[in-house]
């Protein structure tokens, strides 16, 4: 069973969409109460709009703390586009701010990279994936995947990159490490390489 | 790099999916918006926008419904637009499950409305869309209400403004092109492209795919089509073929 976490930001309902599209079996509920996600085998980290405001709900509701308990028991966890960034050591998005600290980076403006390109960064791009992984089953090398964001994850260890995309500089746009994953763009947005991708995970 | 966007345009009227000719919105095509995401190639096309063209503003609650049926069908970014005027309406609609809102007549009525949505829900949530009829002086001047007021306002300056105000894509039509399948207003869409830095969305008029790689020249990032979609089997994906042919940087399919 997928727990999709609401701690009061963002549509959810894309993302249960996608779950739900070509995947009969499967059960997925949007979860608001921290001590429940104990009860779920999977937990999506959705998120739209800043890093700090999000971070503070999430606290505010203690799913820092059930998140770090379930993601040590082993269970997959994905971040998705601010639910990416989330993962990181620490945020710069209106002064800084602690993150869960699962992906060890910082979160900082694209503007940094971005070679005086339009921020934020909408619209579909190249997705490089930097190695094979069960997450990427079926989903050719380059896809393009759709984004919407003016901040990163840039990642303090290369071995945590899945997948980079370029944006005047390159930039991670995939993340795992052991059972945790992060995509910055919107896979419930990415037509069929997103639905390959959240199926994916569904089977993993 | 960017891609540019092949973007499929829905007209609702009172619940039904219509064709547009210069802005007459009779004739039915389908009976269910669902039934025009299901005909397109869905995985083709990189961008949906619907809107609501009934002539009532009491067309909103069913125009919330038939949002809410095809945002489960669709996984592309969606824009949904029509009689949005409150920010109540327009929360209303991403909640149903739009990415996008797409406002018009409101805009130009109180400009500070864009500032309002933008703030709220962050500037690449906004398309403002134009409508632009050429006046006797040559001069393309924006109309509302689904093109029966032609305002004294020049469309060049009030996209810049539109920019400056928080929007963050930009839909232009032309009622003197739509639906007369002579393509777009290029030189329109030039003069906008020229002077703005956000997106442009080019609408109206797109009867040949190579009517859409003459958008993309003109400047715009994305090329938008209504009634062609509807009448040509498989169209989106021959459009993207077309287009991809051609050179211009659009996602594979």
């Amino acid at each position: 069973m997928i727990a999709i976490i609401d701690y009061g930001v963002g549509n959810l309902k894309s993302i249960e969409n996608a779950i739900r599209f070509n995947n009969d079996n499967v059960r997925v509920e949007v979860v608001s109460e921290a001590d429940k996600l104990k009860d779920y085998s999977k937990i999506i980290l959705p998120g739209v709009g800043a890093f700090g405001d999000a971070i503070e709900k999430i606290r505010g509701k203690n799913f820092d703390e059930a998140i770090a308990e379930e993601v040590g028991k082993g269970k997959y966890l994905l971040g998705i586009c601010l639910g990416m960034q989330l993962l990181a050591t620490a945020g710069f998005e209106y002064g800084e701010r602690k993150g869960l600290n699962l992906i060890e980076g910082n979160v900082i403006n694209i503007k940094e990279i971005a070679d005086n390109l339009p921020v934020p960064h909408i619209g579909w791009n190249e997705v490089e994936f930097l190695r094979d992984d069960k997450l990427l089953s079926g989903i050719q090398n380059k896809s393009d995947f759709y984004f919407v964001h003016s901040y990163f994850l840039n990642c303090a260890h290369r071995g945590d990159i899945l997948g980079t995309t370029k944006y005047g500089a390159e930039f991670p746009s995939m993340v795992n490490r052991e059972n945790i994953y992060g995509v910055q763009f919107h896979p419930e947005k990415s037509q069929q390489a997103g639905l390959v991708l959240v199926r994916n995970f569904v089977e993993l | 790099m960017l891609k540019n966007r092949l973007i499929a345009v829905i007209l609702v009227r009172d619940g039904k999916v219509v064709q547009s000719v210069k802005f007459k919105h009779t004739n039915v095509i389908h009976y269910d918006p669902i039934h025009a995401i299901e005909s397109f190639n869905k995985w083709a096309i990189d961008e949906i926008v619907v809107l609501n063209v009934s002539k009532e503003a009491s067309s909103r609650e069913q125009f919330i419904e038939s949002i809410k049926k095809i945002s489960v069908e669709c996984f592309v970014p969606l824009s949904a637009g029509g009689w949005i005027a409150d920010l109540e309406y327009a929360r209303a609609l991403i909640a149903c499950g739009a990415d996008k809102l797409v406002v018009n007549t409101h805009a130009v009525e109180n400009p500070h409305f864009i500032s309002e949505l933008a703030q709220k829900f962050g500037n690449q949530c906004i398309v403002i869309s134009i409508d632009s009829k050429r006046g006797d002086d040559g001069i393309e001047y924006v109309a509302t209400d689904r093109g029966k007021n032609i305002t004294r306002f020049k469309t060049g300056e009030w996209a810049l403004k539109a920019e400056t105000l928080g929007a963050g894509e930009l839909f232009i039509n032309s009622l003197d092109y739509d639906g007369n399948r002579k393509g777009y207003n290029l030189k329109l869409i030039e003069s906008i492209t020229s002077a703005v830095s956000i997106p442009v969305i080019a609408m109206g008029g797109v009867f040949r795919w190579e009517h859409l790689a003459e958008g993309i020249d003109a400047g715009a990032g994305a090329v938008a089509a209504a009634n062609i979609f509807h009448y040509t089997e498989h169209s989106t994906k021959k459009a993207k073929k077309f287009l991809i042919d051609k050179g211009l940087c659009f996602r594979k399919i």
